[in-house]
């Protein structure tokens, strides 16, 4: 049975309101498996370069864990694009695209509360990368604190991103190429600074739909991509960078943790195990493939690894915000799902989906 | 309302920004607790110990006792830190793979409770209030940078 529209109309704002509320919901509290190492083990993994962190991978003993898994995603796969084909999924697709307006929306209350989050906890993006390590530390912070309400609020929020951009290049001189694991955050903060943010926002009272560079309301179809290109660029370069390049920090996770007790398999397969998932999440995801079952098992990865540790929540809430916005914009026209699942509905002499 | 009149009013929202942001930069200074990374690691059963030793810490607070967590360093995932207690009496056991020279601060940082020269806890040095930190009962300047010395007493003392 369909809602009333005002019905639905207070539903949504609601939803808003909770959304923002969870954001800062004190003592929730959890962690992503390198950021439970102290920040000279940090250091001293990131100095340290594994020789061979593919060798793993190719010992035989681990053939048939690696058969069994692989041919589990690869099963799982192709039963969620054979479902993907299907009337029903057709329709809880256009279900869930009603909720498209809220995907930006959900992205920007993610990245705000992070900034706020991450100056509480005296760090920039994450919590290894210490505001003590940049010179005007105390300025970074108070501009992270502005950067976080703005944008939180939707004020002048193109102002925001600007700061925040200015920020995140002057953290790039002192942390390097180690950014790249924060691309996501660089692609949410390029979008705010061309398209702003114009849903539920003081920006939507004073300046209505209209955009700063207004000629960019004709591409603003390109949120959606960018943000889940520069998502999957940095699962990528944290995929290969903690897991493969500088496979002795998930080791010392994993000896600390006893996670042995649990995965019953040497370290150094977990550790590349783990990295190559990682990073074929992100490759999917940048490929647009499969992009909701895809995000489905980030989201069980990222929650089982927040259970488990139960850690500091809030360097996590950037992948929750982009997670949800992707599960409800999925399927985007620059996504393989764009082109694969109308030919599995030719093939499988169905209908073609309505618009 | 006319266009113009909008524009100025939009700075309102963007002065609340900026007063909440001051808001919580001071917030951020003053907090309880310790929200960084962990300082200290967790026991790495592949590896040796190398150190292992206990001391005693107490805490008063205006004249009564501050009770000390009976799990400090327990955290959750099979995570024994370095620096851990094993009931409330005060007793700080340090076992560590490393021969690294542990602190105060990195103890109040397991406990992920704030303590610097300026504070303890949710305790600030406001006027009328001190913070000082004794050894074997000689107070020392060295607050959060105090050294984790085998049985040795802390005193913390706010008063």
């Amino acid at each position: 049975m369909m809602l009333l529209a005002p019905i639905r109309r207070k539903l949504a704002r609601f939803g808003v309101f909770l959304l923002a509320v969870l954001s800062f919901v004190p003592g929730l509290a959890s962690a992503h498996e390198a950021y439970v190492l102290t920040a000279q083990q940090f250091a001293a993994g990131l100095a340290t370069t594994t020789p061979d962190p593919f060798a793993p991978l190719v010992d035989p003993s681990h053939l048939p864990i690696f058969l069994v898994t692989a041919g589990c995603v690869l099963v799982s796969y192709i039963l969620v694009f054979l479902w993907s084909a299907t009337k029903p999924a057709g329709i809880l697709d256009r279900l869930v695209r009603k909720a498209k307006i809220f995907g930006p929306l959900i992205i920007r209350l993610a990245i705000s509360s992070s900034f706020i989050y991450a100056a509480m906890s005296n760090a920039i993006l994450g919590p290894e990368l210490s505001l003590q390590a940049l010179a005007l530390g105390g300025v970074v912070r108070f501009l992270l604190f502005l950067c976080g309400t703005m944008i939180l609020f939707g004020v002048l929020t193109e102002v925001a991103a600007l700061i925040a951009l200015a920020l995140f290049i002057y953290s790039s001189f002192t942390f390097g190429v180690y950014m790249f694991t924060y691309a996501n955050y660089f692609g949410e903060i390029i979008v705010l600074l061309l398209f702003g943010s114009r849903h539920y926002s003081f920006d939507r009272l004073f300046f209505g739909t209209k955009l700063w560079f207004n000629k960019l309301r004709r591409v603003d179809w390109l949120e959606i991509p960018i943000v889940r290109i520069l998502y999957g660029v940095a699962l990528i370069y944290a995929g290969y960078t903690i897991k493969f390049a500088h496979q002795i920090l998930t080791i010392e996770v994993y000896n600390e943790y006893h996670l042995v007790d649990f995965f019953h398999a040497s370290a150094a397969y977990i550790a590349a195990g783990a990295g190559v998932a990682e990073m074929l999440i992100g490759l999917f995801i940048i490929l647009g493939f499969n992009m909701r079952w895809t995000v489905i098992i980030s989201l069980i990865f990222i929650t089982m690894s927040i259970l488990y540790f139960r850690e500091l929540l809030w360097p996590h809430l950037m992948l929750y915000g982009i997670s949800l916005s992707l599960l409800i914009n999925s399927g985007d026209r620059w996504t393989l799902d764009a082109r694969i699942v109308p030919w599995l509905r030719k093939v499988m002499k169905r209908k073609p989906l309505a618009a | 309302m006319n266009l113009s009149s909008k524009k100025w009013l939009a700075a309102l929202p963007l002065i609340v920004a900026v007063i909440g942001a001051v808001y919580l930069y001071r917030q951020a200074d003053t907090q309880a607790s310790f929200l960084g990374l962990p300082t200290v690691p967790c026991l790495d059963s592949t590896k040796p110990i190398l150190q292992n030793y206990t001391l005693t810490v107490s805490i008063s607070v205006e004249g009564r006792p501050y009770p000390l967590s009976p799990a400090i360093g327990h955290d959750p995932g099979n995570c024994l830190r370095a620096i851990h207690t094993e009931d409330g009496s005060g007793r700080i056991y340090v076992e560590t793979n490393d021969t690294n020279r542990y602190t105060l601060g990195n103890f109040f940082q397991t406990w992920r409770t704030t303590f610097n020269q300026n504070q303890i806890a949710g305790y600030a040095v406001t006027a009328g209030h001190t913070l000082q930190v004794t050894v074997d009962g000689d107070p020392v300047p060295t607050y959060a940078s105090t050294p984790l010395t085998p049985s040795s007493t802390i005193d913390v003392i706010y008063r």
